[in-house]
């Protein structure tokens, strides 16, 4: 009966047992209730089951239950596990794991008052006829459990850690894991004995258990050793003693008195010192016979007290430290598993959305192009008139230095006195500049302060507008081609609508001046101030790209795209011979196609940069310039080997074998899918380049890689869907040959 | 208790990151439009800050006053010679036809300001000091609101901070903070919560809770990043694989296997981290040349990956195929040994001598054991505490790859350390504490408490060095 007592009381001891009871009065999936440690042990196991990310379970209804709770981010993580529809299953899983824990907790504990049982009857079991020798019996009983003991406390005081993992109650509960895995083999089970070991391991409470069921389990031990004691020495005729051959029977006096002391004070009969004295000798000492009582009373009182006690008091201790444990412990929500929920049930932000009181009023724009003057015309015409608008001084000359320009320097215009006075002298000059040049920054952000600034100017001046973009480079600097070309359209847009046309916004960076872009700026000054500016063959050639492309139909057949090229190659026909060279491209189209297509391809692919080399589509399109070029080389000077050529239809596909040759394997997209824009960009990306190798010929290979690599970026992406954007597209790439021409030019 | 609310409306210049320092202060990255063009804000619009699931702060996103310059001049015209309140001008021209006309947008911001708590004005420091800055901080001025001036972009070379402090010290405005949106560092938003705080009395509790917040969600973030990195960790000592000595061919088999093995481990553990951090693997913004699409670019087998960290290969055997894997040919006296230390329990004993007692048998049968070595494991640790450290520093609201700092600031090890951390001495004694491979009772890996007990220990000492101050100090034992 005590060991029943004893053994529930051990079991209570494991915190299963408090989460079971827990459990049936608050069922998983209700939300009611205090939060109790059932709670977050089933959190934990849900925890077990998504921590592979894949296991992830998502169910929006038991989140918006979470998030409905008024509390801190363990109880919503709590919240969503009672309200998961795994939950049920799992509770019962949990359940399962007590049980089985239990039944082998209740097993160690009858195991253990059975050792106790056999040990007091080995001990006991004697030869009738001698006399027993008490210390051997106590020794036996108390002295080897209180050396585990003394070694515990120690470890406990010293490295607590340790004792979550080895020791008998650590034996006790992997004993149950393994029997719940034989005995349930679901996912859940392994969910709940996984949520199980992290709180036996990441807390306290481990240790406490194990210690609780180690001390149960020692406890009874004693119990079984105590009512064997009590059985034997009822039953038969003990006659104790005590020998010794090298120590004084003064040392066995004293050290009987005190081992007795304790025994002796809470009623125990105990032997006097005359007993003692006489049991040295038993058989022959008539008091020796006479105190059997006192001594047996001494053995069962010292397991009571040295056995039976301790262990008592240290499973109590055991017991309230696990029970307080239990209650104070919280989940630790730093782990992933709940740290993953936490933008979902405990979220950091709430969009309040557009809190304007009223909308934009449309019309609101309107006023100031309806304020707008009629322009100020009858004074006569002077020099050309130049600000620079919010923007650094550059690092060349300023004003931009122009043979046979004297400019009228407005200055640098910066904040709203500056624009007073610029708008003020050109109100008060005598002469109208022929051209107003305002250079910005494209660093600078266009807003619609600077767009009411030009506003006023065009209304002070009736002479044309010319906007010069500069600092591209160190916008690059910041961030990629792309923010680069944004920046550009969002002037050219501003630009519009201040009425600018397209051709009065050119991007040349003055930090980088060179002899093109001070001829683009004297172009923008007009004719008369700097005579016809030299166009270059490679403006127009990109000039003829846009113009043919913007004819071609959706789809452009070799056809087309060799006439574009041969036009390209007709800018350059006095190099022809030279550039043919440089291509690798025969005198004529003879035989088989496929063998000097395939080296042209070759060629141009050998003389792209690496960055390019790695993107499929400049592969794509370099290997079609190098085809197309072929062509173009060898029909350019007789039109008649035009007629020479097979079919149209014939060359097509001899273009598209080359260029299957140089298209990814991976990117397995026969021709015939990708969509008619893709044609498109691979065609114009195919001319550019070739006019580009036109342009750089005579120059040395490496060098011309180098310009390649500055002046086209792979990341660029052409919309080939509008001539703008493709003109746009092809402005950047002129910008940027002109700088890397500039820079090859300083090498 | 409720924490006092508090509005804050953050104005600027158009296109300077308004949008930016909203995302990150509220760790929404979906919030707003950003883009580097001009007036991607047309709407004041809001956002709250939740604390424990309760609004403590309110912030608005403003229009650019793009205007400013004309706003200003406007705004004197009204005012004309008569000695006026500047906010009376302001009223006054919120109350006309030009509010919701010519500078409608403008309009919007101003309204925002005077009826906020405290205004952010956000500066890109790239920018010089220009005229229509000063008349922005002089509109800003005569709002009868605080006004936080928040210099944005300071990490960039281009930046002009000094400039800038010294213009707004001159227009009186002291309290200045720097806040990089593309570099994270949790220091400067702290600091400009304080900054806030130093201007607003009255919301003291607010900041002061929410400085605290975001202290801790900090914490816990490097915690779970170090759980993850130990559960790595543990997994991969863990793991060994038998082979027969005699056949080559098998041994070189298992080889692969395992090295694979640990690579997709490794792999789930960087893409683990980088959910956490709530980044998408296909667009990670780290560099390409360390992580590529969310992997690490370098294979961890590979000798550079091992030189890039300072780490080098192990002697003798492990050269050649077996970078990185130990052929454990006897693992006897040496980790026992290692055993005793680590075990330092009777339990500990046992289970040192169980694993060895199954290892004398193998080895008797002629068997061996393969498994990854302290470089290896050191390597793979110092990778993911990097990995973490770059992810730390990495706000939501621009896009921009952000390198993950390797080789280059790395100096060799100081000393060369013999013995791994005791949790990682224990595991290699512990092949059931692995996940990798298909053990029988894989089911039972993960509820050893001593697992738990080993993994918790190890993610400690993580967390402690992935919070050093310097990248010279990441060290792994």
């Amino acid at each position: 009966m005590r060991d029943a007592r004893i053994a529930t009381a051990c079991f209570s001891g494991c915190p299963y047992h408090g989460a079971m009871v827990r459990s049936d009065q608050n069922l998983p999936g209700t939300e009611g209730g205090a939060i109790g440690f059932s709670d977050r042990l089933l959190a934990e196991a849900v925890r077990a089951i998504e921590r592979d990310g894949a296991a992830a379970i998502n169910e929006p209804s038991a989140d918006a239950r979470a998030v409905e709770v008024d509390g801190d981010f363990e109880h919503r993580v709590i919240v969503r596990a009672r309200s998961l529809s795994i939950a049920a299953p799992l509770g019962e899983a949990l359940r399962q794991v007590h049980h089985a824990t239990a039944v082998i907790v209740v097993l160690v504990v009858l195991l253990a008052a059975g050792a106790g049982a056999a040990t007091a009857r080995a001990l006991l079991t004697v030869d009738r006829q001698e006399p027993v020798n008490f210390f051997w019996v106590l020794g036996g009983v108390v002295g080897f459990q209180s050396v585990v003991l003394l070694v515990w406390v120690m470890l406990m005081l010293a490295r607590p850690q340790i004792l979550s993992t080895g020791s008998l109650g650590a034996v006790a509960l992997g004993l149950g894991r393994r029997v719940t895995r034989i005995l349930h083999k679901s996912s859940n089970h392994a969910a709940a004995v996984e949520a199980t070991g992290a709180i036996m391991g990441r807390s306290s409470i481990g240790r406490w258990t194990l210690g609780a069921i180690s001390h149960g389990g020692w406890l009874a031990f004693n119990v079984g050793c105590l009512v064997l004691l009590i059985i034997m020495l009822s039953t038969r005729h003990y006659t104790f003693t005590w020998e010794t051959t090298i120590l004084s029977s003064r040392t066995y006096m004293q050290l009987t008195r005190a081992v007795a002391f304790l025994p002796h004070s809470i009623g125990f009969p105990t032997p006097s010192a005359q007993q003692i004295d006489a049991a040295q000798w038993p058989i022959d000492s008539q008091v020796a016979q006479e105190s059997r009582g006192a001594w047996s009373g001494l053995l069962l009182g010292s397991v009571v007290v040295y056995g039976l006690a301790p262990r008592l008091l240290l499973l109590g201790l055991c017991l309230d430290r696990s029970r307080r444990g239990r209650v104070r412990w919280r989940l630790d929500t730093t782990r992933p598993g709940y740290l993953r929920l936490q933008s979902r049930l405990m979220p950091q932000s709430a969009r309040l959305g557009v809190v304007d009181d009223r909308p934009d009023e449309p019309g609101a724009e309107a006023v100031d192009a309806a304020e707008r003057s009629p322009l100020r015309t009858g004074r006569p015409v002077g020099s050309p008139a130049v600000l620079a608008l919010e923007m650094e001084p550059p690092a060349s000359a300023w004003p931009p230095p122009i043979k046979g320009t004297s400019w009228c320097d407005l200055g640098f215009v910066d904040d709203g006195n500056d624009r007073r006075r610029v708008l003020e002298h050109l109100t008060a000059a005598s002469t109208e500049p022929s051209v107003l040049v305002v250079v910005c920054s494209l660093t600078t952000t266009p807003d619609r302060g600077h767009r009411g600034f030009l506003d006023a100017v065009q209304r002070e001046i009736g002479s044309p507008l010319g906007l010069v973009l500069s600092g591209g480079e160190s916008l690059r600097r910041r961030g990629d081609a792309e923010s680069v070309r944004r920046r550009v359209n969002d002037w050219r847009i501003l630009a519009a609508a201040v009425g600018l046309p397209s051709q009065r916004v050119i991007e040349l960076d003055l930090d980088h001046c060179t002899d093109v872009s001070l001829t683009k700026l004297a172009a923008l000054l007009g004719a008369d101030a700097a005579g016809p500016p030299a166009v270059r063959r490679i403006e127009s050639a990109f000039d003829l790209i846009v113009e043919h492309v913007g004819r071609w139909p959706p789809i452009a057949e070799v056809k087309h795209q060799a006439d574009l090229h041969r036009a390209i190659g007709a800018l350059y026909r006095q190099d022809h011979s030279s550039w043919r060279t440089f291509l690798r491209a025969p005198v004529e189209l003879n035989g088989d196609l496929m063998v000097p297509l395939r080296a042209g391809a070759d060629r141009v692919v050998g003389l792209l940069p690496d960055q390019l080399r790695s993107s499929p589509r400049w592969l794509a399109s370099g290997a079609l310039a190098g085809a197309l070029g072929c062509i173009t080389a060898a029909t350019l000077v007789s039109p008649a080997a035009i007629a020479a050529l097979p079919m149209w239809s014939a060359l097509g596909a001899a273009v598209a074998a080359v260029m299957k040759a140089f298209r990814p394997s991976g990117a397995a997209k026969s021709d015939d899918d990708s969509p008619p824009t893709e044609h498109r960009g691979d065609a114009i990306r195919a001319a550019t380049l070739f006019a580009l190798l036109l342009e750089l010929q005579g120059k040395d290979e490496a060098a011309i890689t180098r310009i390649l690599e500055q002046a086209v970026d792979a990341d660029d992406v052409i919309d080939a869907g509008s001539a703008d954007s493709t003109r746009a597209w092809l402005d950047g790439i002129r910008h940027r040959l002109d700088v890397a021409l500039a820079e090859e030019a300083r090498r | 208790m409720r924490l006092p609310l508090l509005t804050a409306a953050v104005v600027g210049h158009t296109n300077t990151g308004k949008t930016s320092l909203l995302r990150t202060l509220t760790r929404d990255v979906g919030f707003g439009q950003v883009s580097d063009r001009p007036a991607t804000t047309h709407h004041v619009e809001g956002t709250s800050v939740l604390l424990d699931g309760r609004t403590v702060m309110e912030l608005f996103d403003t229009p650019g006053l793009e205007d400013s310059i004309g706003l200003l001049d406007h705004l004197d015209a009204l005012a004309g010679d008569r000695r006026v309140e500047g906010i009376d001008v302001l009223n006054q021209f919120l109350q006309s036809a030009d509010a919701w006309g010519r500078f409608a947008q403008e309009a919007k911001a101003i309204r925002q300001v005077i009826r906020s708590d405290i205004a952010l004005y956000v500066i890109d420091a790239r920018d010089r000091v220009l005229g229509k800055h000063r008349d922005e901080l002089e509109i800003l001025s005569r709002c009868a609101t605080p006004v936080v001036p928040v210099l944005n972009f300071t990490a960039d070379p281009d930046a002009k901070v000094p400039t800038w402090r010294e213009h707004l010290a001159r227009v009186n405005m002291h309290a200045v903070a720097e806040f990089d949106t593309v570099v994270l560092d949790e220091a400067s938003e702290q600091r400009l919560y304080e900054k806030m705080r130093t201007m607003l009395d009255s919301h003291e509790q607010t900041l002061r809770a929410l400085i605290q917040e975001r202290r801790r969600q900090r914490e816990a973030l490097i915690q779970a990043s170090a759980d993850v990195i130990g559960d790595l960790l543990i997994d991969v000592a863990a793991h060994t694989v038998c082979v027969r000595v005699s056949n080559s061919q098998e041994a070189a088999g298992a080889l692969q296997a395992l090295r694979e093995r640990v690579r997709v481990r490794e792999q789930r553990c960087v893409d683990q981290l980088l959910e956490l951090f709530r980044f998408r693997p296909d667009d990670c913004p780290l560099e390409a040349g360390a992580l590529i699409n969310g992997r690490w670019g370098l294979d961890l087998f590979s000798p550079e990956a091992l030189k890039q960290f300072g780490l080098h290969a192990g002697g003798g055997a492990a050269a050649g195929a077996f970078v990185g894997v130990v052929l454990d040919v006897m693992a006897g006296g040496a980790t026992l040994g290692a055993a005793t230390a680590a075990g330092a329990t009777i339990g500990g004993l046992i289970g040192a001598g169980r694993a060895h007692g199954r290892r004398l048998i193998s080895r008797a049968r002629g068997s061996t054991e393969l498994r990854c070595e302290d470089a290896t494991l050191r390597l793979l640790a110092l990778r993911q505490i990097m990995l973490t450290r770059a992810l730390l520093h990495r706000g939501h609201a621009d896009m921009n790859p952000l390198p993950v700092p390797t080789s280059r600031r790395f100096s060799l090890p100081k000393r060369a350390s013999p013995h791994l951390p005791l949790s990682l001495q224990q595991a290699k004694l512990r092949s059931h504490w692995s996940r990798l491979g298909s053990g029988a009772d894989s089911t039972l890996r993960d509820s050893d408490p001593a697992r738990q007990t080993a993994q918790g220990a190890l993610a400690r000492m993580i967390a402690a060095i992935v919070q050093r101050p310097s990248d010279a100090d990441i060290e792994f034992p």
